[in-house]
């Protein structure tokens, strides 16, 4: 008996459809079976984790905070990944922003007006994301280091440089020395939709912005053309006069400044102050490699995965209080569906036969 | 800085940088036949926490380094299978197993959380050859380095010596050659990737059984990453690894001496992550023009049939 | 009592059908042809052969034994083994490795004299000459082939199957090999050997079978071939020769290389100082086995590769620029033209749509894009216009251009650098694995744009399209240009000698 692969005329595309639905039904089949020895029967499983966070406020609250961060980072992904390259370092370009908005925040205007340092804090929390990619893209663009591992580094160090700020220079006065800074004053606190809803919702709307303005970037710039070129073979594009250099730096420090944003978001949105990281995102920029993934790195369906996913955590946190499951298990259902989609991509272009003998 | 100290610090790099060495002699494996395993970090840390729970129940480290030598093969076989056999790709795979195995361990480790073991790997001083100044420190230390030790000098005999190994570089440079020549190629690649995730295990498990000696969140800490590094620096080499992995053990050892000294704990907490990028950096500058660049094959799922089409 | 036994061989493709119920039989110590044009078949068949595909239907017998491989070592079992158009060969390693790689017999520890006394031995049986200890990137392609059938012999081969293996030989290189395979005959081994060439099969065979699109045409006798009857089996029908060039009048001097010294990726230097002229409306064709400096000069001429000394000029506007480190895109404004030697490495890029790729020339320029935004109704209704006039089969301009075949892909290549009149054109071996009407069309694009007054370099390891083609001949060796001439006065032994460096 021999099992080969049997190539497919052409790309199955009701089947590109359906992986992210295929992904997802592996993911919490395995999910429930791991549940098991946690006393978590199916149905309860699904209900928690789908319906359960549509019926409190607090619930659709946290699937839209979720998706906020999620689509902001995946959007930037998208760019990154479109061109090849594999940023890993959303997290900590996230956490540049958060640091740039408390800085804007408690010490460079503490006393603007909101008209003033509310923007202030999303440019340069978008300055300071992109910067943060800039150098892991300056390093692949002229010697082609791996991006991958100087991304991940760069978290680590934007981690440390987080806790040595709030433990240290910033940590707040008025705050019983916990290792957070002080409260932002009220200019700096983003405005929400209302006292049961606390979205952000600027920072939603500059996600939506930003995911229509990726879509026409992509698909109707010169810059974007060049990008997807450069991507798909980079040799050539060089040939036909594409700059590595531009291309990666351009699509880095957009991919960091996405992310950056998010960090403002989380942190003059939701805590209002600078604390642990792991606080204000819980992986956010890990996760977004699956909004990314799961929207085939389309950026329009992006904001149907982001939500997807944000759906996903809040129902997780939901199992977490009713039946004492850690939140490590998010990492787990995260990995699960990216495990899922590598595993499934075969079945894009290939069929399995089983050929007997004789 | 007298003599003692520096043989204390020494010490202190070579036991820190002993789970970088076994971490990345696997992967040197691993990506030697083609197999890129970016779950090392995930691996590291379900290693380490399996390796806890078996030696707070049991007060063996012998069951508790098989634990966690079985839980990695374990991981690793996963990745292996979706990259080799379902040629999914590795990046993807990888980073899914790292995030499974970071969530496992945290899962696994919450209600120790806080606990601690005792010690149970004992240093075993080589007569004579102990007393060295300074060098001394290499025969200064507990089993599993001396495993390791062991380990650098059989795998790079095997790797470059042997059949075997010569076989498995042939599978990471031209899987359609070694695939003509009648080699099962995924076979290869699959054995490859779950010993090294045994290696890595293994190599998680020295932190919790050894270094730290109790469980808390996120004990690796991004290890796995530096040994990653390390393979590259190493040039997929396991003697160079040797070297790579107590240098940066060295930095390891040298941060936390420095903080006697005042030097703020976070900033010092930089150094390790820099520093890999300075001699990531360097390493791959160093590369240009030289012939081996890395197991020309790695990354790239091996498909016999479209292969063959473009002949 | 055959060699071996074909019933039914049936393969299928995406799309088509590769061998279509093929039955043959062959018997020990024979030559056996498969000849076809590129495209028939005789690869897919071989695959099958040696175990690398498995066939949809159809049973194979070996020394009357059925059989049923699951990889080439089941194959190598049976003493089949193949050596195939490009090297398997891993080039980082030696030789001697090459050879005994995935060999049991070579030990545990490496490397075994044992082994090494074989492959000697074997060696001198055959006059398969070369050194155990070099290193295969530093093996010329006729020592490279020496090698793969060195592999082929340690394991036993008794039925020998040589995939297009005149590929890359010179003249000389090619008889030393037909010497070879005589040699096997004689000592009751079978060769199975593939080519499209009708000369090479005429002069070599014992028995011909002729594959026409997947189907077994017919097989005959070697006293009973002659060219009509092989061309009209391959082909369906006669075969004009291909436009004949019109005499242009030859003008001016379009470009210039002037002791041109180029390294190659190994630091060494591949070009040593060349020196080339190339007139507006003639074809310099490059004759030379690949692996002499053709890479090198490509990608100098392209600009993706410095050089070391020496100057590149181009005649523009009746003033003569040095361009030789100019990038590569202003130089495709000044009026190149590229047809890469690696179609899918270079010639597109792969996920982009099959109209993202036709445009990747003037995508920045007016109508194309405005400022920074891309015009996507007039790409769209050009790309339409491109694929209809060069016949890209393709449903529609946003299909991803990674799906299509060879044929098409060139296709995009040639509407896209050849459908304006290009100054200077460097086409790098344009017609590679293609059908004969594919070929047929990119020659005579080639010779359009000569006819206009394109200054062409074509640069090729198949001589007769270079004899062909070209107004003149230069043969390059070793990195040294070692002799030009007028292709009407040429005489072909001599450039064969030259290709091989001039030694007998």
């Amino acid at each position: 008996m021999r099992i080969i692969l049997q190539k497919k005329e052409e790309e199955d595309e009701f089947y590109i459809y359906m992986r992210p639905l295929i992904s997802l039904t592996i993911s919490i089949i395995i999910l429930g079976i791991l549940l098991i020895p946690y006393g978590v029967n199916p149905v309860e499983l699904i209900i928690s984790l789908f319906i359960e966070p549509f019926l409190t406020l607090y619930g659709i609250t946290n699937i839209f905070l979720r998706t906020i961060p999620l689509l902001l980072c995946g959007i930037g992904l998208i760019i990154a990944f479109k061109a090849r390259l594999w940023n890993i370092g959303a997290e900590g370009q996230l956490l540049m922003g958060a640091v740039a908005a408390t800085w804007v925040a408690l010490f460079l205007i503490p006393n603007g007006s909101p008209f003033i340092v509310i923007p202030l804090m999303y440019i340069l929390g978008f300055l300071f994301g992109g910067l943060w990619a800039l150098l892991p893209a300056y390093l692949k663009a002229k010697w082609q280091v791996n991006e991958v591992l100087t991304t991940l580094m760069m978290n680590y160090i934007a981690m440390q440089i987080v806790y040595y700020l709030i433990f240290g220079p910033w940590r707040g006065k008025k705050v019983y020395n916990y290792p957070i800074t002080d409260i932002f004053p009220e200019s700096a606190q983003l405005p929400v939709i209302s006292a049961r809803y606390p979205i952000h919702y600027t920072t939603l709307i500059l996600a939506l912005i930003s995911a229509l303005g990726v879509y026409f970037l992509l698909t109707r710039t010169k810059i974007g053309y060049e990008l997807k070129t450069y991507g798909s073979n980079p040799e050539m594009a060089k040939v036909y006069g594409i700059s590595p250099m531009k291309v990666i730096l351009f699509s880095m420090f957009l991919s960091g400044g996405l992310a950056g944003i998010a960090g403002v978001g989380e942190v003059a949105g939701i805590h209002h102050m600078l604390r642990y990281p792991d606080k204000i995102s819980s992986g956010y920029g890990y996760t977004a490699i699956l909004v990314a993934w799961l929207a085939n790195l389309n950026p329009i369906t992006a904001i149907l995965s982001s939500l997807l996913l944000g759906l996903l955590i809040t129902g997780t946190r939901f199992l977490q209080t009713t039946h004492q499951i850690p939140f490590g298990i998010v990492k787990v259902i995260i990995g699960l569906m990216l495990l899922s989609l590598a595993a499934t991509e075969l079945f894009l272009r290939y069929r399995i036969r089983i050929i007997k003998e004789g | 800085m007298d003599l003692d100290t520096i043989t204390v610090l020494l010490s202190i790099a070579i036991e820190m940088g002993t789970p970088l060495l076994l971490a990345s002699l696997g992967e040197i494996y691993a990506e030697r036949a083609g197999v890129l395993n970016l779950g090392v970090e995930g691996i590291m840390s379900v290693g380490a926490v399996t390796g806890f729970v078996i030696a707070y129940t049991t007060n063996s480290a012998l069951l508790a380094i098989i634990g966690a030598a079985v839980v990695g093969a374990m991981l690793a076989a996963i990745h292996g299978f979706v990259t080799v056999y379902l040629r999914g790709n590795q990046i993807i795979s990888g980073l899914a197993i790292t995030m499974m195995g970071l969530g496992i361990s945290s899962l696994i480790g919450l209600p120790f959380i806080g606990e601690k073991i005792p010690i149970l790997l004992y240093e075993i001083p080589i007569p004579l050859l102990a007393d060295i100044p300074i060098i001394g420190a290499f025969f200064n230390q507990d089993a599993i380095v001396y495993l390791s030790y062991a380990l650098t000098v059989i795998l790079w005999f095997i790797l470059f010596k042997t059949r075997i190994g010569y076989e498995l570089r042939a599978v990471g440079e031209s899987p359609i050659v070694a695939d003509t020549a009648g080699i099962n190629v995924n076979l290869v690649r699959f054995l490859a990737t779950i010993f090294g995730g045994a290696l890595a295990g293994i190599g998680g498990s020295y932190y919790s059984l050894v270094i730290m000696k109790m469980w808390i969140e996120n004990l690796t800490l991004g290890k796995g990453w530096i040994a990653l590094a390390l393979v590259i620096l190493a040039l997929w080499n396991p003697l160079k690894a040797l070297a790579g992995a107590y240098l940066f053990g060295f930095i390891d050892a040298l941060t936390i001496h420095l903080q006697i000294y005042g030097f703020n704990v976070y900033i010092l907490g930089i150094f390790p992550y820099a520093i890999t990028i300075i001699v990531l950096t360097l390493s791959v500058i160093r590369l240009k023009g030289r012939e081996f660049i890395g197991p020309s094959a790695l990354g790239k799922p091996y498909i016999r049939e479209e292969e063959a089409l473009h002949g | 009592m055959f060699a071996l036994k074909l019933i039914n061989i049936t393969k299928r493709f995406p799309g088509v059908i590769a061998n279509d119920h093929i039955s043959l039989e062959i018997y020990p110590g024979e030559i056996f042809t498969i000849l076809g044009e590129n495209g028939a078949g005789k690869t897919t068949l071989m695959n099958i052969i040696f175990g690398i595909y498995t066939p949809d239907e159809g049973e194979i017998y070996v020394y009357g034994k059925k059989v049923f491989f699951k990889s080439p070592k089941d194959a190598y079992k049976y003493g089949i083994a193949m050596v195939s158009q490009t090297p398997k060969l891993i080039k980082s390693m030696s030789v001697l490795e090459n050879i005994i790689l995935g060999l049991k017999e070579a030990g545990i520890i490496l490397p075994i004299k044992k082994i090494r006394k074989k492959v000697e031995e074997i060696i001198e049986r055959y006059g398969l000459h070369i050194n155990l200890d070099a290193k295969v990137w530093q093996l010329s392609a006729s020592e490279q082939k020496r090698v793969e059938i060195l592999k082929a012999l340690i394991r036993g081969a008794r039925i020998l199957i040589l995939d297009e293996p005149t590929t890359s030989l010179s003249p000389i290189e090619k008889r030393r090999l037909f010497e070879f395979m005589r040699r096997m005959k004689e000592e009751g081994n079978t060769i199975l050997f593939i080519t499209h060439k009708l000369s090479e099969a005429l002069e070599v065979s014992d028995r011909i079978a002729v594959l026409r699109k997947g189907k077994l045409v017919g097989v005959v006798n070697k006293d009973e071939a002659t060219p009509d009857m092989l061309t009209m089996m391959m082909f369906g029908k006669r075969i004009a020769g291909f436009n004949g060039k019109e005499e242009t009048e030859r003008k001016e001097t379009v470009l210039i290389i002037k002791d041109l010294f180029v390294k190659n990726d190994m630091g060494e230097i591949a070009l040593k100082g060349i020196s080339l002229e190339v007139k507006a409306g003639e074809i310099l064709g490059i004759a030379g086995v690949a692996g002499n400096g053709q890479k090198e000069l490509i990608e100098v001429l392209m600009g993706i590769r410095r050089a070391e000394k020496g100057e590149i000029l181009f005649r523009i506007n009746g003033k003569v620029e040095e361009i030789t480190n100019l990038k590569p895109k202003k130089r495709l404004s000044l009026g190149f033209g590229i047809i890469p030697e690696d179609r899918i490495k270079h010639g597109i890029a792969p996920d982009l749509s099959v109209a993202e790729n036709l445009i990747i020339r003037y995508y920045d320029r007016r109508p194309f894009s405005n400022w920074i935004l891309l015009n996507r109704d007039y790409i769209m209704e050009w790309a339409k216009r491109m694929i209809e006039k060069y016949k890209i089969a393709t449903p529609s301009p946003e299909k991803t251009a990674k799906f299509l075949s060879g044929g098409n892909i060139q296709r995009i290549i040639i509407a896209r650098e050849l459908d304006s009149f290009r100054r200077f054109i460097i086409a790098a071996y344009p017609t590679f694995g293609l059908d004969v009407e594919s070929t047929r069309f990119v020659r005579n694009k080639l010779l359009e744009q000569r006819n206009k007054g394109a200054a062409i370099i074509l640069i090729s390891e198949d001589l007769d399209e270079i004899l062909e083609l070209s107004d003149r001949i230069a043969v390059i060796y070793e990195g040294e240009i070692k002799g030009i001439f007028d292709a009407k006065e040429v005489d072909v032994e001599e450039i064969a000698k030259l290709m091989i460096g001039g030694a007998n």
